[in-house]
């Protein structure tokens, strides 16, 4: 009753001061939390066994290379002076360069972006797509023969690494049956999507089994709940039933569910990669790694970091923005 | 009732639970492996032994399982393996049920600014992806086992507390918590006596489901290159390395992939079964 | 032969042997037996019964909304249309249209991320059958809401969260009465709400039926809100209906013997009884019922001849429309249940020398709400004194204070001589304290730690007193609650709520303590278990000189366990004097109206008499 003085009809509304107040912050300390990484990121090469010099120059560098790429990489100078400079070269997108490669750091993530991004986003239209599929008809069927299948499934689906899905899929398929190539990225065209097929299943079936357990219990708490018996004893449709009960309030649930499933892809791809031998930003990780290539694992870091950081503001944002619960408790929380 | 006491065989008083034959099996496959990482010596051949001349044989008398692409015994290098695959999920699962129960009974119970802290904390580290912090850990330090471990537990922690706190917050204002303060009982004695024992089934859900997660990251790990040490007979590892048998003879791959997925679906089966067990005696109460 | 009982009408609602079952895996167990109802449009019945007597089961069977486990036997007829033999989707076109449905819990029955105003309107289409434009659904939804009472237009664009309870149960009945059907089944409605917002829901229910010519099914377990609202009544009692008739019938002179107790145990509002009348043992679970009459083994007039075969319901000779199942119904006589008035206590009340509890100017904010606003309370050595007030009037915080589980914000509490609020408590003086005074919880599912046997949470209190016999001690604890020794070893999930009430009383006189706090401890029973733990507490206070701070929102409950009163609203106490005082001769707005809304059944929800 105290705020019965809500502006009638009128569509678009200022933002609540609560609300404005979540949203400055949320990006605020989302910019911050980039900050912070860029220090531990610019870090990384003082924290390589046997410090910057030879993490540059290999363990077999002789004094002289040490001292030119103390030089050259201005080792000798203060640490805040070096962190600065490698702050400006991340805001003009330059990472340095590969010392393997001696190509641009930012240019072999580009290039490598190009074959990870379009798996990564049909891998997740996939796994979200069938995983919301799945769970509200097994939560709308409970106990029904396709709910204990899908239970067991899932089951099987978290305790099997992506690895073991992907080496299994690529003798099947690949090996056994022939229908798709195991190994590689293709030709471009036809070819270049003949050779995502296996990859993107795998990556898909391994997050299949998060994605349809937490929308089956979820949606099966929703349809349990008197709010779904009352829509029931009006008469209103199954459909209406979906849209406006289950997805509406499964809504922060799933929002926070597709947004995590982003980042598993992430980590899911490194492995699929490595099976299938494709040069995408994980391949480019672990190859980093294995070589030590300092520049790039630096470069590659703080781009999956923008990435994490990015999904969970836009995560939150859009929560606040489908719950007016959430909404709500930032006016009264004041 | 009626139907128990047919089965069960006169004089019978040890009521063995019921258990679903899966399960069982799952509890089994555990047990071997145990005994495997206890008893290294079962391996029916050194697990080193490289011999060139046979390698990648399919099964034999001699190597029931077939060879590696070295030519050395798969059996034996299941054998070997299995006490790296079973210590590093075993640690992450003890370290994050431990930790995470302490300070979910923390948060939970005296709220407040411990809870505002711990909370702030979670929330932060809540998104960041565990498996992938530990590849970067590993290749910025050149990492080890332990140092993997070590952001596993870390980067493990978070969800699990968050459930755990919410399991406590809800029981900790529950009139017989309250009863036990009223009563006179010191806090300790409420907490550990009271509240400790009613989220007990939580808490071995998250073992297990931790266990699990652990089998997959260490072996994904693994396969990956990071985490064991190179030569260590691992799964993971060894899916990594005859990864290019799936070509020409798969039981070098197909061993060790299949007794990595038996364990993380034998740990989650057990977990599964605790927790219906649990639910099912709660329902009759 | 009645017209009303026997012709099947073509309007309204009727049952023929309906019958709902539980299915599992040893077997069927049969929860509600072939149950006839009768309702005529414009006609408001109650169906009565206390916890497990299915009449919810009931209700939910009619509207064919039971989960899967239960199944349905019998027919249902909605409009003159066999609502369960038509095909699934033709049944579910009438939900809402012919035949509609609100719930007991108006904080989990709406949406909560949809606003009230597209709720209501959900189920609306135009001339042609197509969703209403957004225009003419809003403005439908302040005329319905307008319907209900709620005349703010504002409302529409809310969410159920920012609504009380009362506005949220209107806008359910608004949203279930949308598509103007004939029969309206409520189930508890008022239950979760406060008394003075039940009279008006009650009368808002009243109205709609006479308006919209509404055929009401009204479920509750309130024998006041039956008699106050309804124009008949059925009396169910382990899964059966046992009496049917007129309102003011069964309200003056029932003629089954579980009727005529059940009024006897409800406590009166107006005076204070010597003893309340109890039902000995408790209502026997689907499965374990009985053969012959159920309530037989409970009953004060059974012969062996009334457990010999199944009883039917059969009409009384004094009246068309009275049905009774009980073969002794023409030969026992009732005692009418206005039994003999107890002494009230004693006016001039031992009210001088040192209190044994002294709350002076205390309040408590919590974020920013005010739960308890500069109270002052004194209670003194043997004497029982109410804290009466609906939900948030921040009685249970002041009992919580009292006992030392909240702190206040600023004032004192003082308790045994002990303040509580005086910084860190030395280890000595929490003992005095926690000697001094106990606590009883309102929850009897959750007061006991379920993990634990009766015994060792008697123990815990008796070692913590410094008791050495604990075996004897624990024994003797049960036998003064009224249970057998044997219970020790038991859990508390083998307990019925009574019996773990008390036990939870036990728990709390194991320190011995002068003073007991009981928190609502009677209002999640069942009428006759309420009235046997409030023989109990008043046994106890004889016996043990035990004083007891009483928080209850009955007022009728507060009429027969306490001398003195505080009123409480918003946080500060309104009016307080001796209970009778205040009861019969309220001062205070507030208390007037508290007292007001309290279902009677002479009308005074202003109703007409029964048609």
């Amino acid at each position: 009753m105290t705020v019965a003085t809500a502006p009638q009809g009128s569509a678009r509304r200022a933002l609540a001061p609560g609300l404005l107040r979540y949203v400055v912050v949320r990006v605020v300390s989302a910019v911050c939390v980039m900050f912070a990484v860029s220090i531990v990121v610019f870090l990384f090469i003082h924290a390589a066994p046997g410090g910057p010099e030879h993490a540059i120059g290999g363990e077999l560098a002789t004094e002289e290379q040490l001292e030119s790429i103390r030089q050259r990489y201005g080792f000798d100078r203060p640490l805040p002076e070096q962190y600065l400079q490698f702050l400006g070269g991340i805001l003009h997108g330059d990472f340095g360069e590969s010392i393997i490669q001696k190509t641009p750091v930012a240019t072999l993530i580009g290039e490598t972006v190009k074959v990870t991004l379009p798996l990564l986003a049909f891998t997740w239209i996939l796994a979200m797509g069938a995983g919301l599929a799945l769970g509200i008809l097994t939560a709308s069927r409970p106990g029904s023969r396709l709910d204990r299948f899908s239970l067991g499934m899932t089951t099987l689906g978290a305790s099997t690494p992506a690895f073991v899905v992907g080496t299994f899929l690529a003798w099947l398929f690949g090996v056994q049956l022939g229908w798709f190539p195991a190994l590689g990225a293709g030709e471009g065209g036809l070819d270049t999507v003949r050779h995502l097929v296996l990859p993107a299943a795998t990556a898909a079936i391994v997050l299949l089994a998060v994605t349809t357990r937490i929308t089956r219990v979820r949606v099966g708490q929703i349809l349990e709940e008197d709010q779904a018996t009352f829509a029931r004893a009006r008469g209103l449709g199954r459909w209406w039933t979906l849209k406006h009960v289950v997805l509406r309030n499964a809504g922060v649930q799933l929002v926070t569910l597709s947004g995590s499933v982003v980042v598993s892809l992430f980590t899911g791809l490194i492995l699929v990669e490595r099976v299938f031998n494709l040069p995408g930003i994980g391949s480019l990780m672990v190859d980093a790694i294995h070589d030590r290539d300092m520049p790039v694992i630096q470069g590659v870091t703080f781009c999956v970091a923008l990435l994490v950081v990015t999904v969970n503001l836009v995560v939150d944002l859009v929560c606040m923005a489908i719950d007016p619960r959430l909404r709500a408790r930032l006016e009264t929380n004041r | 009732m009626s139907a128990v006491t047919q089965v069960a065989p006169v004089g019978a008083r040890l009521r063995l639970p019921k258990v679903p034959p899966l399960t069982a099996l799952a509890g089994v496959f555990l047990v071997v492996v145990a005994a495997c990482a206890l008893f290294p010596g079962f391996a029916p051949q050194d697990p080193a032994a490289i011999n060139a001349a046979e390698s990648l044989q399919g099964p034999s008398g001699a190597h029931p399982l077939g060879t590696d692409q070295l030519g050395r015994d798969t059996l034996s290098r299941l054998v070997a393996g299995a006490r790296t695959s079973l210590l590093g999920p075993l640690v992450l699962g003890l370290g994050v049920t431990a930790i995470s129960t302490v300070l979910a009974v923390a948060a939970g119970w005296f709220g407040g600014r411990t809870d505002a802290v711990i909370s702030r904390i979670i929330d932060f580290f809540y998104s960041v992806p565990a498996l992938l912090v530990a590849i970067v850990v590993a290749g910025v330090t050149g990492g080890g086992f332990g140092i993997t471990l070590v952001v596993l537990i870390i980067f493990g922690l978070p969800m699990h507390v968050r459930n755990l706190r919410a399991a406590v917050m809800e029981r900790a204002h529950l009139p017989f918590m309250e009863a036990a303060v009223t009563l006179g009982l010191p806090t300790w004695r409420v907490v550990l006596t009271h509240l400790v024992p009613t989220i007990v089934p939580n808490v071995v859900a998250v073992f297990f489901v931790t266990f699990t997660y652990g089998v997959v990251e260490l072996s994904s790990l693994s396969f990956l290159g990071l985490g064991v040490p190179p030569g260590a007979p691992d799964w993971g590892r060894m899916v990594a390395d005859n990864r290019a048998a799936v070509f020409t003879d798969v039981w070098a791959v197909a061993a060790p992939a299949v007794a990595i997925v038996l364990l993380a679906v034998s740990a989650n089966l057990i977990g599964e079964h605790v927790q219906r067990t649990h639910e099912q005696s709660r329902k009759e109460r | 032969m009645s017209q009303v009982t026997e012709a099947v009408p073509t309007a309204g609602l009727s049952t023929d042997a309906l019958s709902v079952w539980l299915r599992r895996a040893d077997g069927r167990r049969l929860i509600a037996e072939s149950i006839d109802l009768q309702v005529a449009p414009g006609e408001s019945i109650a169906i009565v019964g206390e916890s497990g007597s299915g009449k919810s089961v009931t209700a939910r069977a009619v509207l064919d909304l039971l989960p899967p486990e239960l199944v349905t036997e019998g027919d249902v007829s909605v409009g003159g249309v066999p609502f369960l033999r038509i095909g699934r989707a033709a049944r579910h076109r009438m939900r809402g249209s012919e035949i509609a449905f609100v719930m007991q819990d108006p904080f989990t029955m709406l949406n909560p991320v949809m606003k009230v105003g597209d709720q209501v309107t959900a189920a609306l289409r135009d001339a042609n059958g197509r969703p209403l434009s957004r225009a003419a659904r809003r403005a439908e939804a302040v005329a319905r809401l307008r319907e209900v009472g709620i005349t703010d237009p504002a409302v529409a664009d809310k969410y159920p969260f920012q609504l009380s309870g009362g506005m949220r149960q209107r806008v359910g009945i608004a949203a279930a009465i949308a598509e103007n059907p004939q029969v309206l089944v409520a189930d508890e409605p008022t239950t979760a709400l406060d008394v003075t917002t039940q009279r008006d829901v009650l009368l808002l229910l009243d109205r709609l039926r006479r308006t919209h010519e509404l055929g009401l099914v009204l479920i509750t377990h309130d024998l006041r809100v039956a008699f106050a609202t309804c124009d008949r009544v059925y009396v169910m009692y382990a899964g059966q209906i046992v009496e049917v008739a007129r309102s003011d019938v069964i309200r003056r002179a029932p003629r089954h013997p579980y009727t005529a107790a059940l009024l006897a145990a409800d406590p009166p509002l107006d005076h204070r009884m010597a003893r309340l009348r109890t039902i000995p043992g408790s209502v026997p679970a689907p499965g374990h019922r009985p053969g012959g009459c159920h309530f037989a083994p409970r009953c004060a007039f059974a012969l062996p001849a009334c457990s010999a075969a199944p009883v039917e319901l059969q009409l009384t000779d004094d009246d068309a429309d009275h049905r009774v199942r009980c073969v002794r119904a023409g030969e026992i006589t009732l005692e009418p249940p206005t039994a003999q008035p107890g002494p009230e206590p004693a006016a001039a009340l031992t009210t001088d020398g040192q209190p044994l509890v002294t709350v002076r100017d205390v309040r408590k904010v919590f974020r920013d709400k005010v739960a308890v606003d500069g109270v002052d309370i004194d209670v003194f050595a043997g004497e029982s004194v109410g804290l009466v007030g609906e939900s948030g009037s921040g009685k249970t915080t002041l009992a919580r204070m009292i006992v030392g589980l909240t702190r206040p914000t600023s004032g004192t509490v003082e308790v045994g001589g002990v303040e509580l609020t005086a910084g860190a408590l030395s280890k000595e003086q929490w003992a005095a304290v926690r000697g001094t005074v106990q606590m009883a919880f309102q929850d009897p599912y959750s007061t006991l730690n379920p993990t634990r046997t009766i015994g060792s949470t008697l123990r815990e209190g008796l070692r913590l007193a410094g008791v050495d016999d604990l075996e004897e001690r624990t024994a003797e604890l049960l036998e003064r609650v009224g249970l057998p020794a044997t219970y020790a070893q038991r859990r508390p999930g083998q307990l019925s709520g009574g019996e773990r009430q008390r036990v939870a009383i036990a728990r709390a006189l194991s320190r011995s303590p002068r003073i007991v706090v009981c928190d609502e401890v009677v209002s999640a029973l069942d009428v006759s278990v309420q009235a046997h733990i409030l023989n109990l507490l008043r046994d106890l206070q004889a016996d043990l000189g035990l004083t007891y701070v009483f928080i209850t929102h009955d007022l009728a409950v507060v009429r027969q366990i306490t001398d003195r009163v505080y009123v409480l609203n918003h946080g500060k106490v309104v009016e307080s004097g001796l209970t009778s005082e205040v009861l019969d001769r309220p001062r205070h707005d507030y208390t007037r109206r508290l007292v007001a809304s309290v279902p009677q059944a002479d009308g005074v929800l202003g109703l007409p008499e029964p048609r």
